[in-house]
């Protein structure tokens, strides 16, 4: 079964002179799968991934999420749909300050009206696969960007989303942190089967996923999918940035 | 944890957000029930229900009640705005805008009833010294601390209301806008401010004609009303296109822009003006009337006394018209209450006639005679008028506008012509007291026949007239005058009233002033505080590049006093002029009252500039790295 379906998705923003930013964008995710979407800055890789995460409207085309079209919702439903279908991962984070990092994983489930001893059952199976025990009762001006990461995670499985979205999730940390948070990837993916798409430019991150699909001037470029190697894999990655032109390594980390 | 308890967790540990919305409900809530506690004080009900007294502090209840809403109104606006990622990330993690709704209203309530109890906690301690103040100014024996059930009962009630309003409006300010805008928030980068030339050229010509036409004292139509425009105009046109044209100007000189700190906050200050400039403009406008206004008022309470020295020369007037059967008894009651005060009294009489005019007020006559009899009581210039000839003096104060102008002219009087040689432009009877007045030699005076009435004028001398009300208002209780056979008029007693009102008038408008000072300075602290995480980032990351602890307090100092000091010395400015155009129509002299208002505004807004420096850097610069 597709877990996530982009039926030819175009998005235009309108102004003085409008911007075609997504063209037919069409592709399909199978449940379990972990891709990844690559491409360099202005491809509107960020573009599709706020379609998909709904916060963004397309102006053509379909996009279903477990069989679900989120977007012709009405708000409440999208709401309650983005709650308990949707996790999402930032480039910054975006915990709130004013609470514990046990209390940010709670959020969503708070939103939903969980039980508290249900959230704890939920909390309790997932922070092995993190390893975030140490952390829990911190504040988030407490622990490092790779900790707030992981955190920030936590919270976007807690509720087990259909779809876990991530958003450059490496962009802000260094090396070591970026491989432990992909590996952190890998792992969700492999042991709790959870469906996941990344925005990324950073090759090394790429080449964690099981699927690569790699996006130029709003459309679908080209497609790659992992063999048994990750190194073979990184290789590849960078065979087809290199041939797609505006080499993605020389594009900053900040995306406008 | 339940959503309860994350909104309750949320407030608990992010007081200081809420604070400052918090004290600016507090401070509102303060401010209407001190007002609320005087106005329903049982001793003020009791003595002034219906008079003016009553009627200037409802007004002055009114007016805090309409500022309140207002400042409650913008203090959440900016607070919510401060917000606006938060609740992105929360809609983006699935909270309904049901759940957003009751978070917010939640929140709202739970601060507005914090802050009743907070104002009115405040209130009651202060109310004794503002009771205080009040009996002083209203001249009654010390007002009574109390209980005010009314002013707690109105208070709350009305506070409750209004903060139930905006638990209902606030949400609709986040509401209307998307998820992606609201997790942006202020990060957006913006795009850089245009200014037009003409535009900024056009503010300092519409200023600059405002100014002429009052400098020149021009003549034209509604000219109140066309300065006013001309001024506000151009002054919205300084703070949104000139300042934005000036800075970037600067921006373009190489050897001023990149010298040390320049290049930093001339850029920012550019974005900072150009977003804040309807606010500048309203801090502005608004400062400007209150300067006028209070500056106006105090003038005018400062020459009560001289007003009505000029307007009655003589504080008690009796004129009686033949036949007037109850001329004794009122002479009489007049002089006896002045003796029961204890005023050592000098009274005068003049003898005048008056001849139909036309106008509503007859024309009169007095002899040479009587009016020098008056004039040596008032240490004023006697007259000598030859038969066929009169001198006319005027019946108002003089003032440009009731100056009489001397023209070779005749004057028909009672049947007889006479040339009119000389004019007197000092009133020597109560202002009105006639339609015109002319002085006759005493020959003449006999003479003139088919007078419309004839009567006598009876005039009394105090020693201090401002210390007589007592007995003016004694007198007035008794006298029975039917403004036909006779008129009553004294000054004492209507000073005394004008006086309280104005004292009242200054005080409520002092205060009132004064708390919009602090309100506007508030609100400018509010634009600053709105920004305070982005710039956070912003000067931790300048520090890495060598920027200086202190440097960075000169550049927020630079900026925070820029924004908080021009709109209040435009305002001045301003004043300036529109007390100018005041005083040609007031003929009262307010320049060195004006001096003193502003000085005392502009030594409150220091402090409070210093204060509201001190705390914004001192939430800038928290956090590890910014303090090195």
């Amino acid at each position: 079964m597709n877990m996530l379906e982009v039926r030819k998705v175009s998005k235009i923003y309108e102004g003085k002179v409008p911007h075609q930013a997504l063209k037919h964008v069409d592709f399909a995710v199978p449940e379990g799968q972990f891709v990844g979407v690559m491409g360099p800055s202005g491809s509107g890789k960020t573009t599709l991934l706020n379609v998909i995460s709904t916060i963004d409207h397309p102006t053509g085309g379909e996009v279903f999420i477990r069989g679900t079209e989120p977007h012709r919702l009405p708000s409440d439903r999208l709401a309650v749909f983005r709650r308990r279908e949707l996790g999402f991962v930032f480039q910054d984070f975006n915990l709130l300050h004013t609470l514990t990092v046990k209390e940010n994983i709670f959020l969503p489930l708070a939103l939903d009206g969980v039980p508290v001893r249900k959230m704890n059952r939920r909390l309790n199976a997932i922070v092995p696969i993190l390893g975030i025990e140490g952390i829990l009762d911190k504040r988030t001006y407490e622990i490092s960007g790779g900790q707030a990461q992981r955190a920030a995670i936590a919270r976007a499985i807690i509720h087990e989303p259909a779809l876990l979205l991530a958003d450059e999730p490496t962009g802000n940390l260094d090396t070591r942190s970026s491989r432990d948070v992909m590996e952190l990837f890998r792992k969700i993916n492999r042991e709790l089967g959870t469906t996941i798409l990344m925005v990324t430019h950073d090759p090394a991150a790429a080449s964690y996923c099981d699927r690569i699909i790699f996006i130029r001037d709003g459309a679908v470029y080209n497609e790659l999918y992992r063999g048994e190697q990750q190194r073979d894999f990184y290789g590849a990655i960078m065979d087809v940035l290199s041939f797609m032109g505006g080499d993605a390594r020389d594009v900053s980390t900040v995306r406008v | 944890m339940t959503f309860r308890q994350f909104a309750f967790k949320n407030v608990q540990r992010n007081y200081k957000a809420y604070l400052a919305y918090f004290l600016s409900c507090t401070f509102s809530i303060l401010v209407f029930f001190l007002f609320a506690v005087n106005l329903f004080h049982p001793e003020i009900g009791e003595r002034f229900t219906s008079g003016p007294v009553h009627l200037v502090l409802s007004a002055g209840e009114i007016a805090v009640a309409v500022f309140s809403l207002l400042f409650i109104f913008y203090s959440a606006g900016s607070f919510l705005k401060t917000r606006s990622q938060e609740f992105g990330l929360l809609m983006m993690l699935g909270s309904t805008r049901k759940q957003l709704n009751r978070l917010m209203a939640a929140e709202n309530l739970i601060i507005g009833l914090a802050a009743m109890a907070a104002g009115m906690a405040a209130g009651l301690f202060l109310s004794k010294y503002f009771l205080l103040i009040a009996s002083v100014i209203l001249e009654v024996e010390e007002l009574e601390f109390y209980w005010p059930a009314e002013a707690v009962a109105l208070t709350a009630a009305g506070f409750l209301v209004m903060f139930i309003l905006i638990s209902a409006v606030a949400p609709l300010t986040v509401r209307s806008k998307a998820i992606l805008e609201l997790l942006k928030g202020n990060r957006k980068p913006k795009e850089p401010p245009k200014a037009s030339v003409w535009l900024s050229a056009a503010g300092v010509l519409l200023i600059a004609a405002g100014y002429a036409i009052v400098v020149r004292q021009m003549a034209i139509p509604f000219d109140l009303g066309v300065i006013a425009v001309l001024v506000s105009a151009g002054t919205y046109l300084i703070y949104a296109q000139l300042s934005v044209f000036t800075l970037k100007r600067l921006t373009a000189v190489p050897a001023f822009f990149f010298r040390k700190t320049n290049p930093v906050w001339i850029s920012d200050l550019v974005y900072r003006v150009k977003d804040n400039a309807r606010l500048l403009f309203v801090v502005t406008i608004t400062c400007t009337a209150a300067f006028t206004t209070l500056a106006a008022f105090y003038a005018i309470y400062q020459s009560t006394d001289e007003e009505y020295a000029k307007s009655y020369p003589l504080p008690f007037n009796y004129f009686s018209y033949a036949p007037d059967d109850k001329r004794e008894r009122h002479l009489a009651l007049i002089a006896s209450a002045l003796e029961e005060e204890g005023l050592a009294y000098q009274d005068v009489s003049v003898p005048f006639r008056e001849f139909e005019g036309g106008g509503r007020l007859n024309i009169a006559a007095v002899s040479t005679e009587g009016y020098n009899r008056l004039a040596r009581m008032l240490n004023r210039q006697a007259l000598h008028v030859q038969p066929g000839e009169t001198v006319e003096v005027s019946v108002w104060t003089n003032k440009a506008d009731t100056r009489i102008a001397l023209r070779d002219d005749w004057v028909q009087l009672g049947g007889r012509t006479l040339k009119l040689v000389d004019v007197v432009q000092d009133n020597i009877f109560p202002e009105g007291a006639f339609g015109r007045l002319f002085v006759v030699s005493d020959a003449d005076f006999a003479k003139l026949a088919s007078a419309a009435s004839e009567g006598v004028y009876y005039g009394y001398a105090v020693p201090d007239w401002t210390a007589a009300s007592a007995a003016a208002e004694k007198i007035a209780a008794q006298i029975e005058t039917d403004f036909v056979s006779s008129k009553y008029r004294s000054s004492p007693d209507w000073y005394k009233q004008d006086e309280l009102v104005y004292k009242l008038i200054l005080f409520v408008g002092t205060f009132i002033s004064f708390v919009f000072f602090i309100a506007a300075g508030s609100f400018i602290y509010f634009r600053f505080y709105t920004d305070v995480q982005e710039d956070k980032v912003k000067f931790r990351n300048l520090r890495k590049i060598g920027l200086t602890g202190r440097e960075v307090k000169k550049i927020v100092t630079l900026q925070l006093a820029i924004l908080f000091f021009i709109p209040f010395a435009v305002a001045a400015l301003h004043s300036v002029f529109a007390l100018q155009t005041l005083q040609t129509r007031m003929a009262a002299s307010i320049g060195g009252d004006a001096a003193i208002v502003l000085a005392f505004f502009f030594a409150a807004l220091i402090l409070y500039f210093l204060l509201l420096r001190s705390r914004y850097l001192r939430s800038l610069l928290e956090g590890r790295e910014m303090r090195k």
